[in-house]
C-alpha cells in the first residue's frame, strides 16, 4: 500500500509537470487565434470620428505596440496575475479576473444538481435496464435515454421555455404572483459588506456546531479502536477527555461569539447551541473512551479552521448568490436566484441523465455477462447484492470517466443553455466576448477551461486507482 | 455424444442442397422422416442462426433507426424533385413573402423568416445534414485511422510529436476553437465542417493508437515481419484490416455528436444562411413568433436524425462486438 501511494504522488507530480508546457502552448495557441479575430477590439468602445480619442485608447491599452512586444508583455501579465481588462460589453472597464470570480460561480451554481444529483440517478437507471435486459423497463428507460441523448440540448430548454414561459404564463395571467425580480441581472449588485452589518448567522454557527460534533466524532472512534487494538489499557480516562475537549471548544466558540457580534440573535441561537451542546457532551462522554492525538487535532480543526472561514465569509462573501443570500439575510434574494436557477438546471439535468445512463447500462450488460458473476449467484448471494457491489462496482469504472469529464465538458458546454436563457454565467461571458471580439477576456476564458479541463483529466486517472485498484501508474 | 460418420455426411448432403427441394418431400409424405435424425438438424440449426450477423442487428430499436437514417437519405438524395419552391426562393437575398404565417395549402408547414417555406427548408436541410453527418465524420475516422496507425507502429519521435499534439487539442475546449475560428475564417459551413472534423481526429488518433498497440504484439504480425514483409505493407494489409471494425463502428456514434455540434454553431447564427440548415432554422424559428411549427419541425429533424445514428450505431456494435465499449 506504502508503494502505491508514493507511486501515486510520484505520478501526480509528474502530470503537473507535463501540463506547464502543454499551458504554455494552449496560451500561445488562444494568443495567435485571438490576434487573427478580424474584429477591432476598440470598434465598439470608442468613437471613430475623434481619432485622438482613438490612440489614446490603443497608447492606453498597448495595441499601438510591435506585434512580439505584445505576445512578450501577454505572457509577462498572465503569469503576474494581470490579466488585463475587458474592452466592452458588459463588464466595460472591469478586470478580467473580477469577472471570471463573479460568473464563475453563477454557472457551478446551475449545475449543482447536474454534478451531484444526476450521477446517482443515472446510474440506478442505467443499472435497471440493463438489470432487466429486453422487457419493458429496459426498452422505456433505452429509448428515454436515446431521446434525451439525440435531441439537441438547445432546442430542449427552448422547449421548456415555450412551455412554462408562454403557455402555462398565458393560461395564469395575473393569477400567480411570484416575486421575482432584478436579482439575475448582473449591474444590480447589492453591496452586501457596506449596507448590512455583519451578523453571526445560521449557517457559520451550524458549521461550527457540526464541526465540534465531527470532533466528538473522531474522539469516540478512535476509542472504539483503541479498545478493539489494545482491550487491557481501556480505561475510564476517556471522560476526560471529552471534557477537557469540551470545554476548550465551547470557550473558544464562547469568546469568538462575543468579540465578534453582540446582537440578540446571536444571544438566543447561542443558548440553544448551549443546550444542544450539553446534551451531546453528555452522551459521547458517557459512551466512549480516550485518543489524545485525535483529541487535539479535533481541537485545532475547530478552533483553527473556522476563524479565518468565518473573517473571510463575513467580508468578502463567497460570490454563490444562494450562500451569499443566507449569510446576509436577503431572503427575497435567495428564493429569486432559486427561481432563476429551475430551468436552466433542469435543462442542463437532461443531457448529463441521458449519456451517463447509456454508459452505464452499456458496460453493466458487459460485467454481468461475466464469469464471476455467475459464480456470486451459484455460490447463494441475494440478487440484489450481486447486482450492487459485485457488478455495478466494475461497471463504474468507465462510468467514473464519462461522469467527470461529462461534468468537465457540462460546465463548458452549458454555453447555450446559458444563452437562452440569458443567464449571465460563465459560458454566456465566454460567447459574449467571441463575438466581440474582446481579447484579454477571450483569453482568461480559454485558460480557465483549459485548466479545468486539465484537472479533471487528472481527477479522472486517480479516481481509477481508487475505484480500480488493480490499476497501476508508474 | 459422437456422431457416427454417416449421419455426418447426411448432414453435409442436406447443407448444399437446395432447401426447397429437400423439404417437398417432407409435406408430401408425413412420417417419412426419421425423428431423431430431424431433431439433429434442428440443433444444427439453431447454433447457425444463432451466429447470422442479421439475427442480431434486427432488434426492433434498431430497425427502427435504420427506416429513419433512410428516409432521411431518400429526402437528401430527391430533394430537387420532392420540394414545390426552388432553392433560390429559400435563401436568404430572396424575400419571397410574409414571415412566419402559419400553415396554409401553398405552404404546408408555415413559412419562417423573410417568407421562407419550412417545409422546403427542412427537405434541403436532410441534404445539408447529411453532409454535416458524413464529411466531419469521414475525416476524423479516415484520419484517425492513418495517422493512430503510423503513430503506435513506428512509435519513437513521430508518435511523441502526434501524442503531444493530442494532448493540446485535448487542453483546449474543441467548441471554443470552432467557435473562434468561425469569427476568423468568416461564416462558411464547409470550412467549419473541415475544422471541425480535422479537430476531431485527436480521439479517433487516440483511439486507435491503443487498438494497434494491442494488435502488434499479435502472433501473425511478428510472424509477418520475420517474413521479411516491408513496414508498410505491415501497416496496412496485416494491422489495419484488424483494427477496422471498432473504428467503423464509432463512426455512427460520432456521426451524431457531429450532428449536434454543428446545429449547435449554426444555432447561435455563426453559419452562413445561404446554406439551408435545421440550426439556422432553429435560430430563426424563434419561440415568440406566431408560426410555431418553424421552430418545431427542424428541432425535430435534427433529434431524429442524431436518435438514428445511435441506434444503428448501437445495434452493429451489438450485433459485431458486445463486449466492446465505445
Amino acid at each position: 500500500m506504502v508503494k502505491k501511494s508514493t507511486n501515486m504522488v510520484k505520478y501526480i507530480i509528474k502530470r503537473v509537470l507535463t501540463m506547464i508546457p502543454l499551458l504554455f502552448a494552449v496560451l500561445t495557441i488562444t494568443w495567435l487565434l485571438s490576434q487573427a479575430m478580424a474584429i477591432n477590439p476598440l470598434q465598439s468602445e470608442v468613437s471613430l470620428w475623434d481619432m485622438q480619442i482613438y490612440y489614446d485608447e490603443m497608447a492606453r491599452l498597448g495595441l499601438n505596440q510591435p506585434i512580439h512586444i505584445q505576445f512578450l508583455r501577454y505572457f509577462r501579465d498572465f503569469f503576474t496575475g494581470n490579466w488585463g481588462e475587458s474592452y466592452s460589453g458588459r463588464f466595460e472597464g472591469w478586470l478580467v479576473t473580477d469577472i471570471i470570480i463573479v460568473v464563475l460561480p453563477r454557472t457551478l451554481e446551475m449545475m449543482i444538481i447536474p454534478i451531484f444529483i444526476v450521477p446517482i440517478i443515472a446510474v440506478k437507471l442505467g443499472s435497471t435496464s440493463a438489470k432487466n435486459r429486453k422487457k419493458k423497463k429496459d426498452i422505456l428507460i433505452r429509448s428515454s435515454a436515446v431521446i434525451g441523448a439525440g435531441f439537441p440540448s438547445f432546442w430542449i430548454a427552448i422547449l421548456l421555455q415555450l412551455l412554462f414561459g408562454v403557455i402555462i404564463y398565458q393560461a395564469t395571467y395575473l393569477r400567480f404572483d411570484i416575486g421575482i425580480y432584478k436579482a439575475n441581472n448582473v449591474l444590480f449588485t447589492p453591496s452586501f459588506p457596506d449596507s448590512i452589518p455583519p451578523q453571526f448567522n445560521l449557517i457559520i454557527m451550524g458549521v461550527l456546531f457540526f464541526l465540534m460534533i465531527g470532533g466528538f466524532y473522531l474522539i469516540y472512534r478512535s476509542n472504539k479502536l483503541r479498545k478493539e487494538r489494545y482491550p487491557e489499557s481501556f480505561s475510564r480516562k476517556g471522560l476526560l477527555s471529552y471534557i477537557i475537549f469540551g470545554v476548550v471548544s465551547f470557550t473558544a466558540f464562547f469568546i469568538l461569539l462575543f468579540f465578534a457580534f453582540s446582537n440578540l440573535l446571536a444571544f438566543s441561537v447561542m443558548t440553544v447551541i448551549l443546550i444542544v451542546f450539553i446534551i451531546a457532551l453528555f452522551s459521547f462522554g458517557v459512551a466512549t473512551k480516550n485518543y489524545k492525538s485525535l483529541l487535539i487535532s479535533g481541537i485545532l480543526i475547530c478552533i483553527v479552521g473556522i476563524v479565518p472561514i468565518m473573517i473571510f465569509l463575513d467580508t468578502y462573501g463567497t460570490k454563490f448568490r444562494l450562500l451569499d443570500s443566507i449569510i446576509f439575510n436577503e431572503p427575497i434574494y435567495f428564493w429569486d436566484t432559486i427561481g432563476h436557477l429551475i430551468l436552466p438546471s433542469l435543462s442542463m439535468t437532461f443531457i448529463g441523465l441521458a449519456g451517463i445512463t447509456r454508459q452505464t447500462r452499456s458496460s453493466m450488460l458487459d460485467v454481468l455477462n461475466q464469469d464471476y458473476i455467475r459464480t456470486a449467484r451459484a455460490k447463494g448471494v441475494p440478487e440484489k447484492k450481486v447486482i450492487n457491489s459485485h457488478a455495478l462496482r466494475n461497471a463504474l469504472i468507465p462510468t467514473s470517466n464519462l461522469i467527470i469529464g461529462g461534468t468537465a465538458a457540462a460546465l463548458l458546454g452549458s454555453l447555450f443553455i446559458e444563452i437562452i436563457y440569458d443567464y449571465p454565467g460563465f459560458g454566456f461571458t465566454f460567447f459574449t466576448s467571441i463575438i466581440s471580439g474582446n481579447i484579454p477576456l477571450i483569453n482568461g476564458c480559454v485558460m480557465v477551461s483549459t485548466l479545468i479541463l486539465f484537472s479533471s483529466n487528472l481527477i479522472a486517472d486517480v479516481m481509477y486507482t481508487i475505484i480500480d485498484p488493480r490499476i497501476m501508474y508508474t | 455424444m459422437i456422431k457416427s460418420e454417416q449421419e455426418i455426411d447426411i448432414i453435409k448432403e442436406k447443407k448444399d442442397k437446395p432447401r426447397i427441394l429437400s423439404l417437398i418431400k417432407f409435406y408430401l409424405l408425413p412420417g417419412w422422416r426419421v425423428p431423431e435424425f430431424s431433431e439433429q438438424e434442428y440443433e444444427i440449426e439453431k447454433i447457425r442462426s444463432k451466429r447470422k450477423f442479421f439475427r442480431h442487428l434486427l432488434t426492433p430499436l434498431t430497425i427502427v433507426g435504420a427506416l429513419i437514417m433512410l428516409i432521411f437519405v431518400v429526402m437528401g438524395i430527391f430533394v430537387p424533385w420532392l420540394t414545390k419552391y426552388p432553392l433560390q426562393q429559400i435563401i436568404p437575398p430572396a424575400v419571397p413573402g410574409v414571415p412566419y404565417v402559419l400553415p396554409t395549402p401553398n405552404h404546408p408547414l408555415g413559412t419562417t423568416k423573410s417568407g421562407y417555406d419550412v417545409l422546403s427548408r427542412m427537405l434541403w436541410g436532410a441534404r445539408t445534414s447529411l453532409y454535416m453527418a458524413i464529411l466531419p465524420t469521414g475525416i476524423a475516422v479516415g484520419g484517425g485511422l492513418i495517422l493512430g496507425t503510423i503513430s503506435a507502429y513506428f512509435g519513437g519521435k513521430v508518435d511523441y510529436v502526434l501524442m503531444r499534439i493530442v494532448d493540446i487539442i485535448y487542453s483546449i475546449p474543441v467548441l471554443v476553437i470552432v467557435l473562434i475560428l468561425t469569427q476568423i475564417f468568416g461564416l462558411n459551413i464547409i470550412d467549419m465542417l473541415i475544422i471541425w472534423g480535422s479537430f476531431a481526429i485527436a480521439g479517433n488518433l487516440r483511439f486507435m493508437r491503443s487498438l494497434v498497440l494491442q494488435i502488434r504484439e499479435m502472433l501473425y504480425v511478428k510472424a509477418a515481419i520475420t517474413g521479411g514483409a516491408l513496414k508498410l505493407k505491415v501497416m496496412f494489409s496485416h494491422i489495419l484490416p484488424n483494427a477496422l471494425p471498432p473504428m467503423i463502428l464509432t463512426f455512427f456514434g460520432q456521426m451524431a455528436i457531429t450532428m449536434l455540434g454543428i446545429a449547435a454553431i449554426a444555432f447561435l447564427g455563426l453559419v452562413n444562411a445561404q446554406i439551408p440548415n435545421w440550426g439556422t432554422d432553429i435560430y430563426w424559428g424563434n419561440i415568440y413568433k406566431e408560426n410555431t411549427l418553424a421552430f418545431l419541425i427542424p428541432g425535430l429533424c435534427t433529434g431524429f436524425f442524431a436518435i438514428a445514428a445511435m441506434l444503428i450505431g448501437d445495434g452493429l456494435r451489438d450485433a459485431i462486438d458486445p463486449r466492446l465499449k465505445i
